[in-house]
């Protein structure tokens, strides 16, 4: 009796089971079609197959839609990570949703710097398909100006027109320069127009600085050129 | 803890009479077998028709059916099993040690159990089997057996290992 239960036990202790579940074996993760639909997200983000990287200026929003396809009707969606996000313009946390239906998102946040996120979708099987997001908030960029002198001369020899070209920082974002500050020697002008036109007292070397400033009140570094000869 | 059972059940022992040593030539009986595998725990019901072919050898066709779950796939297999055993030894009429080879064919059906997909096929291969029988009386035993099988054509997996426990009677 002793040798047959050690028998039997050996049989047991060698057998082999490898059974295999074969429905979530052959099953793959789904597959997303993201379409950023608004134009300015277009030209700022990166998409590197399932991560989007992007700026975004404080107070806007990042648009898309999403259709995800799968084998299996149903899917979970899960947002997770900063920011709010809403679906088809309710506020959306985790939802199941229906595979090939097309989803506009809105996505918000009021965190400047770097904001992660994600959208997980999971499907019946447990198989995920994640979506990474980074999106980098910043407040405001301060323009960035270039000046020259060109001679005019018609009203006086020393008739000048300084000439400055840059854009706001954040022109991309809607930012814009709504006037600029000349100061030559201890006279001060603040003028709207990018080009500004000026009779020097007289032939010597004077002091000239430009700057400007954006819809964010916010002024450019100043452009300064020391003991400039007229 | 399925091991622990199944080792429990095939030595929960009483007896056959047809410990092999009072088999003659030409005795048939039937048996029927309840079990489970190792990886999982299903249900398996097996009958089967034997005819002694001489005191050392005995041939057998079963039919089986097999259910179960593994993880989201639902399977009910039906299986056809001819086999042939050997008797090792007996001991004193009462005990027997059985080993044998056999065939097996039939049909996997699988379903899944988070969506609506089947998926069904034939399948083919053998087995071996180890089984010892212990006598209850003159017409009725017990037996306790493990059989490793192998199959070709299987999406459930090729490998899989089953123990039963049942009685057989003599029909003559």
């Amino acid at each position: 009796m002793k040798h047959l239960t050690i028998l039997f036990c050996l049989i047991f202790l060698f057998s082999c089971d490898k059974r295999k579940d074969f429905f979530t074996n052959q099953n793959i993760p789904s597959t997303g079609y993201l379409k950023l639909t608004d134009p300015l997200n277009s030209l700022t983000s990166t998409i590197n197959g399932n991560s989007v990287i992007d700026t975004l200026k404080l107070g806007q929003s990042f648009t898309f839609t999403f259709q995800i396809t799968d084998e299996n009707q149903y899917l979970n969606l899960k947002f997770d990570g900063d920011g709010e996000l809403k679906m088809d313009g309710a506020s959306f946390t985790q939802n199941d949703i229906t595979r090939n239906d097309k989803h506009s998102f809105v996505w918000t946040s009021n965190l400047i710097g770097d904001n992660n996120f994600q959208l997980i979708f999971k499907d019946k099987y447990g198989a995920e398909t994640i979506y990474n997001y980074k999106i980098i908030i910043f407040k405001n960029r301060i323009p960035k100006i270039s000046w020259l002198i060109k001679d005019i001369g018609i009203l006086s020899p020393y008739e000048k027109e300084i000439d400055v070209s840059g854009l706001d920082g954040d022109d991309l974002y809607g930012g814009k320069i709504i006037y600029y500050q000349y100061i030559i020697n201890q006279d001060t002008t603040l003028f709207t127009g990018n080009k500004m036109k000026y009779i020097f007292p007289g032939q010597g070397l004077y002091n000239i600085s430009v700057r400007a400033k954006d819809n964010d009140d916010e002024w450019s570094d100043p452009v300064i050129i020391s003991n400039y000869p007229i | 803890m399925n091991k622990i059972f199944l080792i429990c059940c095939c030595f929960f022992l009483i007896g056959e009479i047809q410990a092999q040593g009072n088999l003659v030539k030409g005795s048939r009986f039937i048996s029927v077998k309840y079990g489970a595998s190792k990886y999982s725990f299903p249900r398996f019901v097996q009958g089967e028709l034997g005819f002694c072919l001489n005191r050392k050898f005995v041939s057998r066709i079963g039919i089986g059916y097999e259910g179960g779950n593994v993880d989201n796939t639902r399977f009910n297999n039906v299986y056809l099993t001819p086999d042939l055993i050997y008797n090792i030894f007996s001991y004193h009429n009462k005990f027997s040690l059985n080993f044998g080879l056999g065939a097996v064919g039939g049909t996997e059906n699988l379903e899944s159990r988070v969506e609506k997909n089947w998926n069904s096929s034939l399948i083919y291969g053998g087995r071996g089997i180890a089984e010892i029988e212990y006598c209850i009386s003159q017409k009725v035993s017990l037996k306790g057996e493990f059989s490793q099988w192998y199959v070709n054509n299987s999406d459930l997996g090729n490998l899989f290992f089953l123990g039963t426990i049942g009685f057989s009677f003599l029909i003559n």
